[in-house]
């Protein structure tokens, strides 16, 4: 509203002579005049509750005075505003309960995701030692094994370029490639002879097992790859699948190469421990027959710079198997 | 930014509208009646005009929508109706006289603020 119109309004109220016989019982012309004077004042913010206020005292001074011809326009005007202030306070009002409905749905989403990762993170990690501990204890491999592939891997993955959780991820979920050996008979595990077609078919099915003991949850994707591929070849060749090349989850094929010089590394009941440059020049004459040549050309990368012995001796140092066990 | 040009005779409304655009980083020019409307359209060129129909003495807001197509100068600039006449008769009239959208009291703040931008965004 315009304050010149306003002004005038409550001027003309002023000057206007008031009728003399108001009805009996009603306030006298003066409250009225002073009430609506104050009320349109308060108005002119744009308060809602002072313009109804306003209009309400305007229509009831009208009633009383008979005015309301001088009035129209502002009282027209008037009850635009009313209703222009109204549907902003209402749209204002429902605008804030969104956002806030948004934001506590928002916190809510976060917060169940938050504990259900924290949940699987725990239990998954349970599992994992679990797990562990039954296939180590079956196979004899040693928990060393597990600990250095798992730093290859890391290694391996970090210098490829990988972001720190996926690092991370692939390092942890390669401990658990072997896994599925927890179903394979003792006798063909730790058989210290070279095995028959028959005996080796039951040790292929490790990886398969060990895919289906990983069950469901998202925290094990990267283990399953791992488990079900770890002895897949860049050339198709490998088993389960004969997948090949990028067919093969990046993590089996990263495993795959750590797992395999681990091996030659080691003692075995079957063999003696390589050297690490014969171990090394194996897994390079590897590269795109068994070995994808990226991950194979990150490994002797590490291995130039020092970074494979680093982790053999370390890994040695904190060792819980004091004196060598006969299972490495 | 974009430079708005809002013409009503009241200063309540026109407020209103001021504090709403502004929250899009809109620059804001304000006009009381028509003919002030019509002497700053061509002064000032902005990117769009808001008109309210009854604006007292002078032009109506119809009159003044009228006029902008007229101009060669600024028949390009859109106009967008703002005003209490909800009748489908009034709406014919604000599109017959060239406006772009026609918005009726009591409008939203969203509701401006989507108009708005979507003209904006075409133009
Ligand atoms: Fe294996
Ligand atoms: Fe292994």
């Amino acid at each position: 509203m315009n304050p010149d119109d306003t002004k005038k309004m409550v001027e003309t109220v002023d000057v206007s002579p008031a009728m003399p016989e108001a009805p009996s019982g009603a306030a006298s012309p003066d409250v009225f005049r002073q009430l609506l004077h104050q009320a349109v004042r308060v108005a002119d913010l744009s308060n809602a509750q002072a313009m109804r206020m306003a209009m309400d005292f305007a229509k009831v001074y009208e009633r009383e005075q008979g005015v309301r011809k001088e009035f129209e326009l502002q009282l027209r005007q008037m009850a635009l505003m009313e209703k222009q202030a109204t549907r902003y306070a209402e749209d204002l009002a429902q605008m804030l309960r969104t956002e806030r409905e948004r934001r506590h749905e928002l916190e809510r989403a976060l917060e169940q995701e938050r504990i259900a990762n924290e949940e699987l993170r725990r239990t998954g990690l349970q599992g994992i030692s679990h797990l562990l501990l039954a296939a180590t204890i079956k196979d004899r491999t040693t928990g060393d094994h597990l600990l250095r592939v798992r730093r290859y891997v890391e290694a391996i993955a970090e210098r490829l370029g990988l972001p720190a959780d996926l690092v991370e991820e692939f390092g942890y979920s390669s401990v658990m490639h072997d896994v599925g050996k927890i179903h394979t008979p003792d006798h063909i595990l730790q058989s210290e002879h070279h095995l028959s077609d028959d005996e080796f078919d039951v040790i292929k099915k490790h990886c398969t097992d060990g895919e289906k003991m990983l069950g469901d949850a998202r925290f094990f994707e990267i283990a399953r790859g791992i488990a079900r591929e770890h002895h897949e070849r860049w050339d198709g060749k490998g088993y389960p699948d004969g997948k090949k090349g990028d067919e093969i989850s990046l993590a089996a094929r990263i495993v795959s190469v750590a797992d395999v010089f681990d091996a030659l590394t080691s003692k075995r009941p079957y063999k003696d421990a390589w050297s690490a440059e014969a171990g090394l020049e194996a897994i390079e004459k590897g590269a795109g027959e068994r070995f994808d040549p990226e991950v194979v050309s990150a490994f002797v990368g590490l291995s130039r710079e020092g970074a494979v012995d680093r982790i053999r001796q370390e890994v040695a140092a904190t060792s819980s198997e004091q004196n060598g066990s006969s299972a490495k | 930014m974009a430079k708005l040009l809002v013409a009503d005779d009241l200063v309540p409304i026109r407020q209103m509208v001021r504090i709403t655009l502004s929250t899009q980083g809109w620059t804001i020019v304000e006009a009381k009646n028509g003919n002030e409307a019509l002497d700053l359209v061509r002064s000032e060129k902005p990117d769009l005009v808001l008109l309210d129909v009854d604006m007292g003495p002078g032009p109506n807001g119809f009159d003044v929508c009228r006029q902008i197509k007229a101009d060669q100068a600024t028949k390009d600039i859109p106009v967008v109706m703002l005003t209490a006449h909800e009748s489908d008769s009034d709406r014919a009239i604000g599109f017959a006289a060239g406006a772009t959208q026609y918005l009726t009291k009591p409008f939203g703040p969203l509701e401006l603020i989507d108009t708005i931008r979507g003209i904006l965004a075409h133009s």
